[in-house]
């Protein structure tokens, strides 16, 4: 139940102060014969019967709604309290304090409803800025009677929201590496069955008849056959680091933080993948080490954004992650998005490409992030940054691109260097 | 009462809707405004006073729920009562009329968090209300002012009767404000 009332019907200081001036001055007036003060008295002493005599005789029922209670992040819900039985009930206010990446409209997060028969619906809007789950936090209720001589209060709490991901628009012109199967829509890198052209070689027994290129048949006087790459689709394993937070997060609208980038990345690489039929798997690295098997399709993709939603960088710590999340399937594409500040998660990448498989570091640092007022601090980042550099440096030898995440088009240069590796020997540490 | 920093007031200047700034101006003009209407009927000043109830206004307007305004009310109460004045001026039903308002502001800014905008129905009514209690005001000033013109000797019986109707108004007015609507489960 999220509605708790608190108070029942209470007088106000207003009342009370109308009953004690309008009775006392009246009664003053009376016994000493000041007609002065008996005029002063009147309107109180109105105010206080008028008041005493339309005092409320019932509890308001109270029904609150946060609908809907998933939105992607910059997206706006309504939070909105029904009342019923305001039975003389002058008018209705609610108050949802404000919250942290969360704006309310409007903008104090006040509103008032005149109630003009028995009910009154309270509603406001409120939209979320950042990724995440965030609660509404207590939502004040508040029922007030004719001349505000009566209030009855109650608190709407715990109405979480999520706000799933807003991935920027992000999209890869290169096709991808080889895979184990073959449907999908992604050029695999042996022949077969497909759409991408080949070559055109001799005719061979068991192509088929559909596959001969009549043109090129004709001048050349032997049967030649169009042949193509076989399509696939191909597993892409994400692995998140969420060790840390990076920079300052301004929300959507503002500045983003490593870990804004990497999850924002994160969805947006997902749902490039997803849409096109491929398979997507998730590894979040940080204290709370989450997986999330390989699936494909839109259901997939809103239980992934779910489970980025639920990073909850206040429970991050800064002690040694878990990179163990259980093995990765042979021929995955592997993309870490990490600010690469955490040693454990560069030795992931290493480790991961050392098996075989394609790896390609996503770098999410915010730019300026060792700037400081702190003059130690300062130097401790610049430090660092020159370490990371060279963990930078390590990587790329060691056959990992790492890319900058500037949205669209940010891994064609990685994806066309996968495509170029293709058939090429390659050694692997067991 | 929950301590307020100094960013706390500014916030909340800086957040208050037009129509709280209109309501809190009105807090701290008409007391004042009734004060002024005193010294035009006696054509003397109370400074003192003035500055008490400028500062005591000023108090109910940061803070209209609170007792600021019952201070505000009996210093105002009292200082009319305490003049030499003749009932039959005009100034005593628009100084009372002018504490009514007061109130009224009061108890409409007390219920409304400050940067609120109230729906015109809701300020509508309120002027209806305070428009008939001022009405009855200004009858019952024009029935002392007309009792006093003829000078009745004193009356046991009516005062007893008065005292009467004034305590069984007190009963009633007590009864109903604090009587119980009985228990509030969570809904």
């Amino acid at each position: 139940m999220s509605l708790q009332t608190t108070m029942r019907w209470r007088l106000s200081p207003a009342h009370a102060r109308a009953a004690l001036i309008g009775v006392v001055g009246t009664a003053i007036a009376v016994l000493f014969r000041v007609p002065e003060l008996l005029v002063l008295a009147t309107p109180f002493a109105v105010v206080a019967v008028w008041s005493a005599a339309t005092r409320p005789t019932a509890e308001p029922v109270g029904r609150g709604r946060l609908a809907p209670a998933e939105v992607r992040e910059g997206q706006g819900t309504t939070w909105s309290m029904s009342l019923s039985g305001l039975d003389r009930v002058d008018h209705a206010v609610a108050l949802v304090p404000p919250r942290q990446w969360l704006e309310l409209t409007p903008r104090l997060g006040a509103v008032v409803g005149d109630v003009a028969d028995t009910e009154v619906r309270l509603a406001l809007t409120v939209r979320t800025i950042r990724w995440g789950r965030h609660g509404l936090g207590s939502a004040n209720v508040v029922a007030v009677s004719s001349w505000g001589a009566f209030r009855w209060m109650a608190l709407d709490t715990d109405r979480p929201v999520t706000a799933l991901p807003l991935p920027p628009v992000f999209h890869a012109e290169q096709s991808t590496h080889r895979g184990d199967g073959l449907v999908g829509v992604n050029r695999s890198t042996r022949p077969g069955d497909g759409q991408d052209f080949a070559a055109i070689r001799p005719f061979q027994p068991g192509d088929r008849l559909r596959r001969i290129n009549w043109r090129r048949t004709q001048r050349d006087g032997a049967l030649r056959v169009t042949a193509t790459h076989a399509d696939e689709d191909i597993h892409v394993e994400l692995v998140v680091d969420a060790t840390a937070d990076y920079g300052h997060s301004e929300g959507i609208d503002g500045d983003a933080s490593s870990l804004d980038a990497s999850v924002r990345a994160a969805g947006a690489i997902a749902e490039h993948f997803l849409t096109r039929g491929d398979r997507v798997s998730l590894r979040i690295i940080g204290s709370r080490p989450v997986s999330l098997r390989p699936g494909a399709g839109s259901r997939h993709l809103r239980r992934l954004l779910e489970v980025l939603a639920a990073i909850d960088r206040d429970t991050l710590t800064r002690r040694s992650p878990s990179t163990d999340g259980g093995p990765i399937d042979h021929g995955s594409l592997v993309m870490v998005l990490s600010p690469l500040v955490a040693p454990a998660v560069v030795h992931h990448a290493h480790a991961v490409a050392g098996r075989g498989l394609d790896v390609a570091v996503i770098d999410t640092l915010p730019d300026g992030v060792h700037r400081d007022e702190d003059r130690a601090t300062a130097l401790a980042w610049r430090i660092r940054l020159l370490e990371r550099h060279g963990e930078r440096r390590a990587l790329q030898r060691a056959g990992v691109p790492v890319v900058r995440w500037r949205g669209a088009g940010s891994l064609d240069p990685f994806l066309r260097a996968l495509a170029r590796r293709r058939g090429v020997p390659r050694m692997v540490r067991t | 009462m929950t301590p307020r920093t100094l960013q706390d007031w500014v916030d909340l200047v800086l957040d208050a809707s037009a129509q709280q700034w209109v309501l809190r101006a009105l807090t701290v003009v008409m007391p004042v405004l009734s004060l002024v209407f005193a010294a035009a009927a006696i054509g003397r000043w109370w400074p003192a006073g003035l500055a008490v109830v400028g500062l005591l206004s000023i108090a109910t307007a940061l803070r209209p729920d609170t007792h600021f305004a019952l201070g505000v009310v009996v210093v105002c109460t009292w200082h009319w009562a305490a003049i030499e004045v003749d009932v039959a001026t005009g100034w005593l039903p628009a100084a009372a009329s002018a504490l009514l308002v007061f109130h009224a502001a009061v108890a409409l800014a007390a219920s409304l968090p400050t940067g609120s905008v109230v729906p015109t129905a809701v300020l509508m009514r309120w002027g209806g209300r305070v428009g008939v209690a001022a009405a009855v005001t200004v009858g019952m000033w024009a029935a002392a002012s007309s009792l006093e013109r003829r000078d009745l000797p004193g009356n046991a019986v009516l005062t007893g009767a008065a005292f009467a109707v004034v305590g069984l108004a007190a009963l009633g007015i007590r009864a109903r404000s604090l009587r119980s609507t009985g228990a509030s489960p969570p809904h």
